[in-house]
């Protein structure tokens, strides 16, 4: 039998059909005695569950009971309520966590003698040793104000060829077969190492501490009786040699006193 | 005009204390914290909701505790009762939640399938196999039914009560299920055909 007219069939048993529907249902059982069958087992099935309806026990319910029982229900639903955590409050806290940052970042942004020293990871690093401090010249009047500003290493470190086995020399007026090389040709030749040397850039700001470089010294030799650039006259450079010392394990350094022997390329 | 002038004749007072009784009148008064308002509903429905309560669990003990705890339920929530549906509805959909909840923490469903499946066994095996149904006595068919009624799925059983047994309007129904008329009619359809496939043995369908 179709599920269609077994639906139709328990509706007009359980009296869910309409007048006109029942009737024209009814004139269409008159031949088909399985839809009789299916809604005389319908109908019997409404009568035996009709009569469940009376079959019912008195329950032993009283006001007292339910009274007690939403008194005692009362008291910890109350009871748990503050124990439970109000997350209302999260996605507030996030968002000004979140607008607080990002307005802290613009302000440094903005300021940059707030800034912190950028350090560029890509360029090789110098570990210095435990022994060795950083001294740094006096600055002028002119970059006074940004006196506090750590220095911005961030250039690309130039090669620096000295020929250290015959010492410090004028590279300028040399033989000619220095001053036709190139500076990336002088880590070819023999005896002469490639070094390494890092400069600020040619800001403004940078222009008034251009010739005041980083002084790596020694604690071991007495600062005070160490001569300290005081000028913008005379600068010293520190070359970094990409040799390491036997005994410290710490990159060769050679104080240059003077610019005029240092031939300094890309 | 006669009527006019009984209702008249009753005055004010009675017509206002009428008022008072109405169902929404004592649940705002519960709500401003009359108990005594909550104790007249309770009085006035714990007999239907426990007849509800015990077609779908039908055990006393376990009905008592399912409507118990129905008005528990909806006195610490008259807050969210609405005006316009029939407090009846409201408080039978608790109970309907209540009995579903419970069907599904319990295996008690599966323990009755295997009863009924045993009993129809025995009931069929008993008696005059020519003529079974006569053979069969009012009171052990009606838990012939029940056992039946309470194998069915906890959907299933629900609107047969709610329809077949209890006899409310499908307005109501899809109110207490919270779906549409004709969802709550289909769904009645379907557990009858559910329910007749179970109990068509009991009711003599093998019959030439």
């Amino acid at each position: 039998m179709r599920r269609k007219t077994e639906d139709q069939l328990a509706k007009f048993a359980f009296g869910d059909l309409t007048a006109e529907e029942a009737s024209s249902l009814q004139a269409s059982l008159q031949d088909d005695a399985e839809a009789n069958r299916t809604l005389d087992m319908y109908s019997r099935m409404k009568v035996e569950l009709q009569s469940l309806c009376t079959d019912v026990p008195e329950d032993q319910l009283s006001k007292e009971r339910l009274r007690e029982a939403i008194l005692t229900r009362g008291l910890k639903e109350h009871r748990a309520e503050p124990a439970r955590p109000n997350w209302l409050w999260m996605p507030a806290a996030a968002a000004v966590l979140a607008f607080g940052v990002v307005f802290a970042k613009g302000k440094l942004q903005e300021n940059p003698s707030t800034s912190p020293m950028v350090v560029d990871n890509s360029k090789p690093r110098l570990e210095l040793p435990s022994d060795i401090r950083i001294v740094r010249p006096p600055v002028s009047e002119k970059v006074a104000s940004t006196a506090r500003t750590p220095l911005i290493v961030n250039t690309p470190p130039m090669t620096v060829a000295v020929n250290t086995d015959r010492g410090s020399r004028n590279l300028r007026s040399g033989t000619d077969d220095l001053e036709d090389r190139r500076p990336d040709e002088f880590s070819s030749v023999k005896g002469i190492p490639r070094l390494m040397a890092f400069e600020a850039p040619q800001s403004d700001h940078d222009m008034a501490l251009s010739g005041q470089p980083v002084i790596f010294e020694s604690k071991k030799e007495s600062a005070p009786s160490r001569p300290q650039p005081s000028s913008l006259d005379q600068p010293a450079i520190v070359v970094i040699q990409s040799e390491t010392d036997a005994d410290t394990g710490a990159l060769k350094a050679t104080e240059v006193r003077n610019t005029a022997n240092v031939v300094v390329g890309g | 005009m006669a009527a006019s002038g009984t209702l008249s004749a009753i005055g004010p007072s009675l017509t206002g204390r009428m008022e008072l009784d109405t169902d929404v009148a004592l649940v705002r008064r519960a709500r401003n914290g009359d108990f005594s308002a909550f104790e007249t509903l309770f009085e006035r429905y714990r007999t239907l909701v426990f007849r509800f309560a015990y077609q779908m669990v039908p055990r006393r003990d376990d009905a008592e505790d399912i409507v118990q705890e129905a008005f528990v339920r909806a006195y610490q929530n008259l807050d969210k009762y609405r005006d316009e549906a029939k407090f009846t509805t409201w408080l039978l959909r608790i109970v309907t939640n209540l009995c579903t909840d419970q069907a599904r923490m319990s295996n008690r469903r599966q323990a009755l399938e295997q009863q009924e499946a045993t009993g129809a066994l025995v009931w069929m095996t008993v008696g005059d196999w020519d003529d079974p149904v006569q053979n069969l006595e009012a009171d052990r068919r009606k838990q012939a039914l029940r056992r039946a009624l309470a194998a069915l799925p906890i959907h299933h059983r629900t609107v047969i009560i709610l329809r077949d047994i209890e006899e409310r309007e499908y307005t109501d129904i899809s109110q207490i299920l919270g779906c549409t008329i004709g969802g709550a009619k289909l769904r009645v359809l379907r557990a009858r055909r559910a329910l007749k496939d179970r109990i068509a043995p009991l009711l003599g369908d093998d019959k030439p």
